[in-house]
């Protein structure tokens, strides 16, 4: 009897969480699989944008990229390469879907922000914070590629005589899927820690710490 | 030879999250340093690549103590108000101040008397005027 009802207990919960699931899913347009490769000869001006269209053809959500020169005054890019997700059929709070972070105090808290430190020598190869990074929600999954990158050095005008690492050239490589079992609102957080800084308290030392791969 | 000048109005001043200390900020090579200030470009009159070289030259000072020194990154995230960006919804909801967010600040200061000093080159932003208090 008591198995018999923890068996219809179990069987319950698990219809609730998939009639969760199913809802949460439903309730984000199917999109279309596309994607897309693009060489920038001229980081500094390099500039996309992508729509992705549900499957009835209508747009459902606008990809936008640019390097931090570009000046909008919806969102500030701050990234060598940076990429804003919207909805084009909802009004939502958040400046880009693409975040990971529940309640975003600035526009560049997402992984959709490509720095040129993030990505020299070992620090390349790092799961999730490096060249390549997978964003899952919203019923889909989108894959960010960054390959054939030619690096330069730039001066921080706001910092005399000190320069950083930048992006001269680069490939960007996207791809959209379907994927049902992404349901969150916004990008789920990956298991991996961004690599931090080595010196976080010195101004003009970008080096970081690639050495270990760490988990939440 | 007098480089900079005084502003002053009154300011939102707002808590921020002082878990961004130490990451790279809105400003390309600009790590959030505590102490300093994030603000919305926008209402300084000039765009985030002018601004920039004066980052470092901006301070502030708050009605009732605290303040900044330095500029190192741009409010951004959430939205109050869903489908406009957060600076804009800052703006309509705190008119005729100058937004700014203290990472470092241990409380939300709401919206204070503020007196800015700031290189000539750059205007007085929104909220305040050249001057120092009568």
């Amino acid at each position: 009897m008591i198995l018999g009802r923890l068996g219809l207990s179990l069987v319950c919960a698990i219809s609730v969480t998939i009639l969760v699931r199913g809802v949460a899913t439903a309730s984000w347009p199917e999109v279309a699989p596309f994607s897309a490769n693009i060489y920038f000869g001229d980081a500094d001006s390099a500039s996309a944008t992508f729509t992705i269209f549900d499957l009835r053809g209508g747009p459902a959500y606008l990809l936008e990229c640019h390097a931090w020169t570009y000046q909008d005054p919806e969102f500030d890019y701050s990234g060598d390469w940076e990429c804003r997700l919207r909805s084009t059929q909802e009004k939502h709070a958040y400046s880009t879907l693409l975040t990971d972070v529940p309640h975003p105090t600035r526009d560049w808290q997402s992984r959709a922000r490509f720095l040129a430190d993030q990505l020299v020598e070992k620090c390349a190869e790092y799961p999730e914070y490096a060249r390549l990074r997978h964003f899952r929600l919203r019923g889909m999954k989108l894959t960010f590629l960054l390959e054939d990158i030619q690096f330069r050095t730039q001066a921080v005008p706001s910092l005399p005589g000190i320069e950083r690492p930048a992006f001269k050239a680069f490939r960007f490589k996207l791809e959209v899927e379907r994927d049902p079992s992404a349901t969150s609102e916004i990008a789920e957080s990956v298991p991996f820690v961004e690599p931090p800084y080595l010196h976080p308290e010195s101004r003009g030392d970008y080096g970081r710490d690639c050495d270990h791969v760490k988990k939440r | 030879m007098c480089s900079a000048k005084t502003c002053t109005g009154f300011g939102r001043v707002l808590q921020g999250n002082n878990g961004t200390i130490g990451e790279p900020d809105g400003f390309p090579g600009v790590k959030v340093q505590a102490g300093t200030a994030a603000i919305a470009p926008e209402q300084w009159g000039m765009s985030k690549s002018e601004l920039s070289p004066y980052l470092n030259q901006i301070s502030g000072r708050i009605e009732g103590g605290g303040g900044f020194q330095g500029i190192s990154d741009v409010i951004g995230g959430k939205s109050p108000i869903p489908g406009m960006n957060v600076r804009d919804a800052l703006q309509v909801m705190y008119p005729n101040t100058t937004l700014i967010e203290l990472p470092s600040a241990a409380v939300d200061l709401g919206t204070r008397g503020i007196t800015l000093s700031v290189p000539y080159q750059v205007p007085c932003p929104a909220g305040t005027r050249p001057g120092v208090w009568p």
